[in-house]
C-alpha cells in the first residue's frame, strides 16, 4: 500500500470528525440538549441524534439538491407526487379507491338539488394535472378527469345546468391557468372558467380586456414549491384584475366561526399580512365569503365549492348585488343549515376535481335548510350571528 | 441507530475507534465488546436482554462440554439442549414477528447460529475452550456483522484478536469496504425498495407481465444489495478494528449454475448449514434418493435463514429441485453449454424463484409467477385446452415506472456484476496512478453520495 493510501483511514476519520463537529457547531445548545436528556437511554440518545444531525448536517440543502438532480438525470421528474412542468409544478391527482365517496357526493348534491325552487348550476373543475397533462411524463398514469366529469354531469342532466370549465381551461392552456408552485387557479384561470359560468348563468361576460390588471406579488412560493424541494420553478406571479367599466365598489365580508372581517375591495392587501399572498385576493379562503356589490343587478348567488372558488369570484361581483360563497368543508351542520338556496336567484356549486372525488365535502350540501321563510332564517342567522340577506 | 445512518457514521463509529486505539491494548476486547452491546441497546433493550441471555447460556455450555467431550451422553444432551434452544430462540422470534407484523430483532440469526456452530466445533474438538468471556460476547455480537454475518469459527476469531497488530493498509481497506457497503445499502437497495413498493401498489388486475418482471428483479437486487452491502460494511468495520472478516457474497447472480448460486449467496450461512446439517446428513455418500432428500433440506433451510416464511421455504425448495437436477445430471446437461446460457439459465431460474421470495403469501406468489408468464387466471384442466385469461404485456404505468428508473436500474445491474471490479483492476496493473486517482474520486463519490441520501 503507498503512502497515500495509507492516508485514507486517517483522512476519512479526521473528515467524519469535522462533519460531526460541524454539525455540533451549528447548534451547540440543541446539540448538549439532546446529549443531556439521551446520556442514559441509548436508544432516545441515538433517535435523536440522528434527528439533529441529518438537520444540521453541513452542505445539507447542497447534497439534497444533488440527488434530486442525480434522479431527474435518471428520468425521475417527480418529488412526492409532485411533477416539474415546463416552468412550473403540478400535482398528480390521486383518486381514493374509495368510490363511495364521489358517489355519495353525487346523490346528495341531487338530493339538495331536487329540494330548491331556484336555478341550479353545477360545475367540476379539473385540476392541473388534466390541462396540462402534456407536459407531464410521458406514460404517466393520470386519472381520466375529462371523462368522470362527463359521466356525472349525465347523471345532472334535466336537475340542473352544468357548467363546461374543462373545455374552458383547456381551450387557454397556453395562458397561466394554474399557479406554478401551489395547487390553485390563477386569476387568469378565474377569468376562464367565468367565461364559461357567464354562458351558462345567464350574463354577458366581460372580456380581459376590460379588466385593469395589477400584479401584487411577482415572487410567491406556495407549498408544492416546498413539497418538490428544488430549484428550476418560477416564482408565481399574484394578479388582481379590476373591472374598469362600470366598476362598482365591493364590499367582502369574510367570515370564520370567531372573527370576521370586512374588506371594501375585492383585493384587500392588508390580507397578505397573514403570510401568504394569495390572501390578497378575497381575503383568502374562508368558511364563508360574502361579496356585496352596490348597484349591481338585484340578483344573488349562492356558491357552494371550495377555494378553487376564489379565483373567479372576483369577476362574477359585477353581475350580481351578493353573492355568498360557503366551503361546507369548513362549516358546521347548523352553520349550513342557515342557509336556504331559495333565497337565492341562482344557485351554483362548482368543485373542483379533487375535492369531489376525495372528500365528503360536497355530500353535506343535503344539511341545507331547504324552503322556509326567511323570517325563520333570520332568526337561526341571528342566533348564529351571521345574516344571510 | 443503525449502521446506514449518520448517528453511528459520523459519532458512533469514529469515537469506538477512538477510544478502542488509545485503551491499551488488553482492554480493547473489552471496549469492543462494550461498544456492541451499547450499539445493540440503543436498538432495543429487550433485544439485548435476549442477546446476552441466550450467548451467556452457551457460554456457561462450553466449560462441560469441553471437559466431558465428543461421545460423552452428558456432553451429546447437552449440545442437544443448546442446539434446541438456538433453534427454538430463532423460530420464536421469527414468527412472533410475523405474527405481530414487527421486525425481528436484528441479528437473531447471526448470534444463535455462530454461537451454536461453536459449541458444535467445541463438542467435536475443532474449537478451543474460550478462556475471555468478552472475548466470546464479541465473538457473537460484535455490531459490524450483527446485521448478516459473516459467521466465523472462534478460533479464526480469537486468533485475530490475540495476534492483533494495528495496520492502516488493514483499516484503509476497512474504509473501502465500508463506503462500498453503505453505498449499496443507502443508494442502490433503498432506491430499489421505494421502486419495489410502487411496483407492489399497483393494483393485482392491473399488474402486467412487464411489472411483474419488474417487481421480481427490483426485490432480488433490494435484497442483494442490502445484504452484501451489510456484509462489505461488516468486513469494512471489522477492518478499521483490526479484524479480517470473510466476504459473503461474491457475485452471486453471474452464477453458472443455481448450485453455483448458493455457493455466492450468503457464502457462511450456506457454509454453516453444509457443515453442520448437510455434514450431519452424511452428504452424498447415502445414494440418489438420500443426496436429493439432503439437498431440499438444506435449500429449504436455507430458505428459512431469512424468516420463518412458508413462502421462503417454497422459494428455497424451488431452488433445490434444480440443485438436484444439477447434482444428478448436472454434467450431462450443462457440462458443455457456452458460459453465456449457463448464466441465462441460472438468472431466469434464480427471478422465477423470487417469486416466491417476493409474495406475502403462497397465492400471491402463484399469481406472480402466472402474471409473469402472461397467464392472470388460469385453470389447469381448461387452461391446457386454451382457458383462462391472459394479463397485459404492459401498461402506461409499467413503462412510466420503468422510464423513471432506468438509470438506477441499469446501474444496479451493472454494478452486481464483476464487469467494473475485473476491468478496474486490468487497469490498475497498466495504469496504477492514475487508477489511484480514480478509485480515490470515486470513494470520495460513493461517500459524498452515502451523506446526501443519508441526509435526504
Amino acid at each position: 500500500m503507498t503512502g497515500k493510501k495509507r492516508l485514507l483511514p486517517l483522512g476519512f476519520m479526521s473528515i467524519l470528525f469535522v462533519i460531526a463537529l460541524s454539525a455540533f457547531a451549528r447548534d451547540p445548545a440543541g446539540a448538549w440538549d439532546i446529549l443531556r436528556r439521551g446520556w442514559d437511554h441509548p436508544a432516545i440518545l441515538a433517535e435523536s441524534l440522528e434527528g439533529f444531525l441529518v438537520e444540521n448536517l453541513p452542505f445539507r440543502e447542497e447534497l439534497r439538491g444533488a440527488v434530486l438532480r442525480l434522479e431527474m438525470l435518471g428520468g425521475s421528474a417527480e418529488q412526492d407526487g409532485v411533477f416539474l412542468a415546463g416552468d412550473g409544478l403540478v400535482e398528480n391527482l390521486v383518486v381514493t379507491s374509495n368510490t363511495s365517496i364521489h358517489r355519495s357526493n353525487t346523490r346528495q348534491i341531487l338530493a339538495a338539488m331536487g329540494e330548491t325552487s331556484s336555478p341550479v348550476y353545477f360545475m367540476l373543475i379539473p385540476t392541473a394535472c388534466a390541462i396540462y397533462q402534456d407536459q407531464l411524463p410521458e406514460y404517466l398514469p393520470l386519472y381520466n378527469q375529462r371523462g368522470y366529469i362527463e359521466n356525472t354531469y349525465k347523471q345532472f342532466y334535466g336537475t340542473a345546468s352544468t357548467v363546461d370549465g374543462y373545455n374552458a381551461l383547456l381551450y387557454s392552456d397556453s395562458d397561466y391557468l394554474y399557479y406554478r408552485t401551489t395547487g390553485g387557479l390563477t386569476t387568469l384561470g378565474g377569468h376562464a372558467l367565468y367565461q364559461a359560468l357567464g354562458a351558462r348563468l345567464g350574463f354577458s361576460p366581460r372580456p380581459l380586456s376590460q379588466f385593469e390588471i395589477s400584479y401584487e406579488s411577482h415572487d410567491y412560493y406556495g407549498d408544492l414549491y416546498r413539497r418538490w424541494g428544488y430549484g428550476g420553478v418560477r416564482g408565481d406571479v399574484i394578479a388582481a384584475c379590476r373591472d374598469t367599466r362600470g366598476a362598482l365598489p365591493s364590499r367582502v365580508l369574510s367570515w370564520e366561526r370567531f372573527s370576521q372581517k370586512t374588506y371594501y375591495t375585492l383585493y384587500p392587501r392588508e390580507a397578505a399580512a397573514s403570510g401568504d399572498d394569495l390572501d390578497m385576493i378575497l381575503g383568502g379562503a374562508a368558511p364563508r365569503i360574502e361579496i356585496t356589490t352596490e348597484g349591481g343587478r338585484s340578483s344573488s348567488l349562492l356558491v357552494l365549492g371550495d377555494r378553487t372558488a376564489v379565483a373567479y369570484l372576483p369577476f362574477l361581483a359585477g353581475h350580481y348585488q351578493k353573492i355568498t360563497f360557503l366551503d361546507l368543508s369548513l362549516l358546521t351542520a347548523s352553520e349550513i343549515g342557515a342557509f336556504c338556496p331559495d333565497d337565492y336567484t341562482q344557485v351554483l356549486f362548482a368543485y373542483s376535481l379533487d375535492t369531489y372525488l376525495n372528500t365528503e365535502q360536497p355530500a353535506k350540501a343535503s344539511e341545507l335548510r331547504s324552503g322556509g321563510s326567511s323570517e325563520e332564517a333570520a332568526t337561526e342567522e341571528d342566533e348564529l350571528g351571521i345574516s344571510v340577506k | 441507530m443503525q449502521i446506514y445512518t449518520l448517528s453511528f457514521l459520523l459519532v458512533f463509529l469514529p469515537l469506538t475507534a477512538l477510544i478502542y486505539y488509545v485503551v491499551p491494548p488488553h482492554y480493547r476486547t473489552f471496549v469492543l465488546f462494550l461498544a456492541s452491546l451499547y450499539f445493540y441497546a440503543s436498538l432495543s433493550t429487550l433485544g439485548l436482554a435476549i442477546m446476552l441471555a441466550s450467548v451467556g447460556l452457551d457460554l456457561l455450555a462450553a466449560k462441560p462440554l469441553f471437559l466431558w467431550g465428543k461421545g460423552d451422553r452428558r456432553a451429546r444432551l447437552l449440545l442437544l439442549a443448546a442446539a434446541a434452544k438456538n433453534i427454538l430462540l430463532f423460530v420464536v422470534l421469527s414468527s412472533l414477528s410475523q405474527l405481530r407484523n414487527t421486525e425481528m430483532p436484528l441479528g437473531v440469526a447471526v448470534y444463535t447460529f455462530t454461537s451454536l456452530g461453536y459449541l458444535v466445533d467445541l463438542y467435536n474438538g475443532e474449537a478451543d475452550l474460550v478462556v475471555d468471556p468478552y472475548e466470546y460476547g464479541l465473538f457473537c455480537c460484535f455490531f459490524g456483522k450483527i446485521y448478516v454475518g459473516p459467521i466465523l469459527s472462534y478460533n479464526d476469531f480469537s486468533r485475530q484478536l490475540r495476534d492483533f497488530r494495528p495496520s492502516l493498509t488493514k483499516i484503509g481497506t476497512g474504509v473501502v469496504f465500508l463506503l462500498h457497503g453503505l453505498a449499496k445499502k443507502v443508494i442502490l437497495a433503498d432506491s430499489l425498495g421505494v421502486l419495489a413498493e410502487e411496483l407492489r401498489a399497483i393494483p393485482y388486475l392491473d399488474k402486467t407481465v412487464l411489472s411483474v418482471w419488474m417487481l421480481i428483479a427490483c426485490v432480488i437486487l433490494q435484497v442483494y444489495y442490502t445484504l452484501s452491502g451489510f456484509s462489505d460494511m461488516a468486513r469494512g468495520i471489522g477492518g478499521i478494528f483490526g479484524l479480517e472478516l470473510p466476504e459473503n457474497f461474491h457475485y452471486p447472480l453471474q452464477s453458472e449454475s443455481v448450485t453455483d448460486f448458493f455457493s455466492r449467496f450468503n457464502i457462511s450461512a450456506n457454509r454453516f448449514v453444509r457443515k453442520y446439517v448437510y455434514g450431519a446428513l452424511g452428504a452424498e455418500d447415502n445414494g440418489r434418493l438420500a443426496t436429493t432428500l439432503n439437498i431440499m433440506l438444506i435449500t429449504m433451510l436455507m430458505g428459512l435463514w431469512y424468516g420463518i416464511r412458508l413462502n421462503y421455504l417454497v422459494w428455497g425448495a424451488s431452488l433445490g429441485v434444480f440443485i438436484v437436477l444439477e447434482t444428478i445430471w448436472g454434467e450431462e446437461l450443462f457440462g458443455r453449454l457456452p458460459t453465456a446460457i449457463k448464466r441465462l439459465y441460472t438468472l431466469v431460474v434464480i427471478v422465477v424463484s423470487f417469486a416466491w421470495y417476493s409474495s406475502l403469501s403462497l397465492s400471491q406468489g402463484l399469481f406472480y409467477l402466472q402474471t409473469m408468464f402472461g397467464l392472470r387466471t388460469w385453470d389447469l384442466l381448461r387452461g391446457l385446452t386454451g382457458g383462462g385469461t391472459y394479463a397485459m404485456l404492459w401498461s402506461g404505468e409499467s413503462l412510466y415506472l420503468l422510464l423513471k428508473n432506468w438509470l438506477l436500474l441499469a446501474v444496479s445491474l451493472l454494478v452486481c456484476t464483476s464487469l467494473i471490479h475485473r476491468n478496474a483492476q486490468r487497469l490498475h496493473h497498466r495504469f496504477p496512478r492514475v487508477m489511484e486517482g480514480v478509485t480515490l474520486v470515486t470513494n470520495t463519490l460513493l461517500f459524498t453520495g452515502a451523506l446526501a441520501f443519508m441526509a435526504g
